[in-house]
């Protein structure tokens, strides 16, 4: 026969509520940050940033919205997660281009992939750096929603 | 192009006024709560200063990329219009979930002191 029990409770995943402060200071702060601690390297990460910032922008704010939603910011975690971003984004561009079969766009894709890869790595980890330091402790718990 | 400016301004701009507001009544209908009720005011209203800021912000850089569509207006418009929109809505969602966060703390705290 069988019991009759309360049923167990739904697992449901504990989110965090992103602070919007810190996350706007820290997703502006980041690259800039980044770029002022390394100018001096022949100005790369200067024309990185006006390069590749719209990128970052447009790409990184939805990616961070969501990954903050379900895990802490930890600086090294949001580096891979980037690196993961590019590694999904490269070949696609590469695939796109050959599509269309631009081969000015396939060269630049090929080879910016290494710059994309460290300064997104970058610009990600002082987010995440940035991000934890101003983030007030009300946002920094999960929560049972 | 002007016109189509100045419409997505008044209306960016409403948009953001009218969720401000709204941000500010739930709070104050939330804070009709005897437990929670003052902390939950206070921080909608620096929930809703928050969300102005941030949203004037956002609407004045989206609004930016006007100009760059200017040869099909009605399309940046509307494009325009639309994503802002979505962002304060977005915005809006979070800061009321921020408010039931703020709620729950405060409700909290009180039970653990009712406690001991």
């Amino acid at each position: 026969m069988q019991m009759l029990t309360t049923p167990p409770q739904v697992p449901y995943p504990s989110r965090y509520i992103i602070d919007p402060v810190a996350f706007f200071i820290a997703l502006i702060g980041g690259p800039l940050l980044f770029t002022a601690l390394s100018f001096w390297a022949l100005l790369i990460p200067v024309f990185a940033l006006i390069l590749g910032g719209p990128i970052y922008l447009v790409v990184g704010t939805p990616v961070l919205l969501w990954y903050l939603r379900n895990h802490d910011g930890d600086p090294s975690a949001l580096g891979f997660l980037s690196l993961k971003v590019i590694g999904f984004l490269a070949p696609l561009t590469i695939l796109i281009s050959a599509a269309i079969s631009d081969e000015e766009l396939l060269l630049i894709g090929i080879y910016s992939i290494g710059f994309c890869m460290f300064f997104a790595a970058a610009w990600a980890y002082c987010f995440g750096r940035i991000y934890q330091h101003l983030r007030r402790d009300f946002f920094a718990k999960p929560r049972r929603m | 192009m002007i016109v189509l400016a100045v419409l997505y301004i008044a209306l960016g701009f409403g948009a953001l006024t009218a969720l401000a507001a709204m941000i500010l009544r739930i709070g104050t209908m939330l804070g009709e709560c005897p437990d929670s009720g003052p902390s939950v005011r206070a921080a909608a209203v620096t929930i809703a200063t928050g969300f102005a800021a941030i949203g004037a912000g956002g609407v004045v850089l989206i609004g930016a990329v006007l100009p760059l569509l200017a040869d099909a207006p009605l399309v940046g418009f509307l494009a325009a219009l639309g994503f802002a929109a979505l962002c304060l809505g977005l915005g809006f969602t979070q800061a009321v979930g921020t408010l039931r966060a703020v709620m729950q703390d405060a409700a909290n705290k009180v039970n653990v002191t009712a406690a001991a």
